[in-house]
């Protein structure tokens, strides 16, 4: 199995821990990673997706739950790096390893397409990054795989960790790993893992239990393809909704619900 | 294509001609062969005194006229102050005059090649009535005479379309007056249906083969939507409506639009007006949007209403011209704009955020069709968008952002409590 990983940036925690351990599995052919580039054009979109909050979910991100996600008693992406001693820097550890790397703009041009048909992939672990298109999605021989943050096919979209909070269905919260198609979150379903969130404090700790959930859930089903051992299961456009990014009245209410 | 005007109002429109107007002035577009006329009507003191004030615009009635077109013989009537004006290229030719302003807005009926309007003015001192015939000929002459004391005025003519020579006739306004008559042959014989009280006050009406549907106008009663049966002549109610019921379009499909009106009176218990949407030739209804009446005193400033224009073959082509209600007032718009909107709309709004609205006027439509959506489907989603689309709405407007942004967390809180 030749597999590729995508990534929304060179510095992922989830993204490397992901690439460390598949280089270490030797049914794994870890072919490298490839970047979505920050242009002035993603951040413009990104920006228009999300508004200001963008600055505070990076804020939040890169400074306060580096920190933060070392204290909780559970396994974070960032608290394995910490453990192996090693710095989320996907170019660096595909140069340690003469891994392909590559930093695109776009992951849909037919350019990359063709670079990436040549190097014969199976599947592609996403981590982020943007829509993914027909033509990139055919670059792989089985499909790209994303563990989403929340209970296909109910919750599709943003936000869903909150959203089952404010739909009074807070046990509805978990990670789904799926193969990707052109849709929002609406390709075949491979496993889902549902998380009680009474267990956590609050959204933040939530959250971060999750993309411990989703590193576990990814490996996993990588895994299970390379073996042959996997079932997947086809979702319906209306079997359920796609969510979008919650308003912040919404959020203060959802937090509410959770405390 | 979003199709809405500013300070204009849609009185005709079909695949071939669009009529709008706006005080004196009347354009008339014919799509087919690309040509525009406008029409200059005489000038009249003082309701042409305006100055393009919309405000005074409403309160010197300078909009008030009534549109008629014969598809058939491409005929065009223009009623305004009075004076009933044939329209020939961008020339008018003066037909006569008739009492009263104008009849009630598309409330004409075009039979055989005959137009008939109602006499609709105050009428205080109850006097003779008059329903108006223009012929083949271009003769304006009296069709028929109602009694001094017997109506205040007339409300609609409609061509049944179901039984050949009928045509039915509503009038108004207080108890005794208000009759829902037919004839079926050209007002030689004239029978009433109802007990003539406000609960048989009516404006438009629909037809299907069995019954006859329409809302009523009652000012001192409960409002309601009603079916009425054709062969054993009794009605029933559909659904309660907290406002006077006025317009109401239908097309062949079964499709049929009513709008409500916010008057003073016990019938009117709510202050927005509603735009309902039928798909069963009146059996069950649906509130499409409800907008709020504005801050301008009525009567003075008109009541709060919607009107439809004429023509339109698919219902989704029709125009709703909106008058004395929050943000809209003066304008128009298609009635596509909020019949489909869907969850697609909703994924267009997040990713094109404000590049989705044109205007100010659009953004307001949508917060008020969005809110029915949430209102009638509790899904949160809509509400997520309206808070975003609130957010959105110019800075100048606070007291109302506030107020409509409390009233969607309302509904949320109620929905929530009851689910809980």
């Amino acid at each position: 199995m030749r597999v590729l990983i995508i990534a929304p940036t060179n510095f992922q925690s989830y993204a490397t821990t992901i690439l460390v351990k598949l280089i270490e599995d030797p049914n794994i052919e870890v072919v490298g990673v490839l970047i979505h580039k920050f242009t002035f054009r993603r951040i413009k979109n990104e920006f228009k997706r999300d508004g200001k909050r963008i600055f505070t979910k990076v804020f939040n991100k890169a400074i306060l739950s580096e920190k933060k996600s070392l204290n909780y008693s559970f396994q974070t992406p960032k608290k394995i790096l910490e453990n192996f001693g090693i710095k989320a820097d996907l170019k660096e550890i595909c140069k340690e390893h003469n891994l392909y790397f590559k930093e695109v703009s776009l992951f849909n041009s037919s350019k990359l397409s063709k670079e990436l048909s040549e190097l014969k992939l199976d599947i592609g672990a996403f981590c982020g990054g943007g829509l993914l298109r027909d033509n990139f999605l055919n670059s792989f021989s089985f499909g790209v795989l994303n563990c989403h943050m929340g209970i296909l096919p109910h919750y599709r979209g943003m936000d869903v960790v909150e959203w089952p909070f404010l739909e009074n269905d807070k046990f509805n919260v978990g990670v789904t790993c799926h193969l990707m198609d052109k849709g929002i979150d609406t390709g075949d379903i491979l496993e889902i893992v549902k998380v009680n969130p009474v267990k956590f404090h609050n959204f933040t700790e939530l959250r971060e239990y999750l993309s411990g959930v989703m590193y576990d859930l990814m490996l996993k089903n990588i895994a299970s393809i390379s073996l042959g051992d996997f079932e997947k299961s086809k979702q319906l456009e209306s079997d359920g909704k796609q969510y979008f990014v919650m308003h912040p009245l919404l959020k203060k209410i959802a937090i509410k619900k959770y405390n | 294509m979003i199709k809405y005007f500013k300070k204009f109002i849609v009185h005709y429109n079909d695949s071939n001609i669009f009529i709008k107007s706006s005080g004196r002035y009347v354009y008339i577009i014919n799509q087919a062969l690309n040509k525009r006329n406008e029409i200059r009507l005489p000038f009249s003191f003082p309701r042409d005194f305006h100055f393009n004030i919309p405000i005074l615009k409403r309160l010197l009635r300078s909009d008030a006229k009534e549109v008629i077109y014969d598809k058939n013989s491409k005929k065009l009537v223009i009623i305004r102050n009075g004076q009933v004006y044939l329209i020939v290229e961008k020339k008018y030719r003066l037909l006569g005059t008739i009492i009263g302003d104008a009849p009630l807005f598309n409330s004409h009926c075009i039979h055989s090649g005959m137009i008939y309007f109602g006499q609709y003015n105050q009428n205080n001192s109850r006097k003779e009535v008059y329903i108006y015939q223009i012929d083949v000929n271009n003769n304006l002459t009296i069709a028929f005479t109602f009694n001094s004391g017997e109506i205040r005025h007339i409300h609609s003519i409609a061509k049944d379309p179901y039984l050949d020579q009928r045509l039915w006739i509503t009038t108004g306004d207080n108890n005794g007056e208000c009759l829902l008559l037919y004839t079926d042959d050209n007002f030689k014989s004239i029978s009433n249906l109802g007990d003539k009280s406000q609960d048989y006050r009516i404006v438009n009406i629909g037809f299907s083969e069995n019954y006859l549907f329409y809302g009523t106008d009652n000012l001192v009663k409960e409002n309601f939507l009603y079916i009425h049966n054709r062969r054993s002549g009794k009605r029933e109610k559909i659904l309660p409506i907290k406002q006077t019921a006025w317009f109401l379009k239908q097309d062949q499909t079964g499709k049929a639009i009513l709008g409500t009106t916010v008057e003073h009176g016990k019938g009117c218990q709510v202050n927005y007006s509603s735009i309902f949407l039928s798909d069963d030739f009146g059996l069950s209804w649906n509130e499409l949007i409800r907008i709020p009446k504005d801050i301008y005193p009525m009567p003075l400033f008109k009541w709060g209403t919607v009107s439809f224009s004429n023509g339109a073959q698919n219902l989704d082509d029709l125009f709703i011209n909106v008058e004395g209600l929050k943000f809209l007032s003066g304008s128009t718009f298609n009635l596509h704009l909020i019949t489909s909107f869907s969850d697609d709309d909703l994924r267009k709004i997040e990713v094109k955020k404000r590049d989705y609205f044109n205007n100010n006027m659009h953004l307001m439509l949508i917060i008020f069709r969005i809110l029915s959506i949430y209102r009638n489907h509790k899904d949160i989603r809509y509400l997520n968008v309206l808070l975003k689309l609130i957010d959105w709405m110019p800075i100048c407007q606070f007291v109302e952002k506030r107020k409509l942004r409390n009233l969607a967390l309302r509904i949320y809180e109620s929905s929530d409590n009851s689910s809980n």
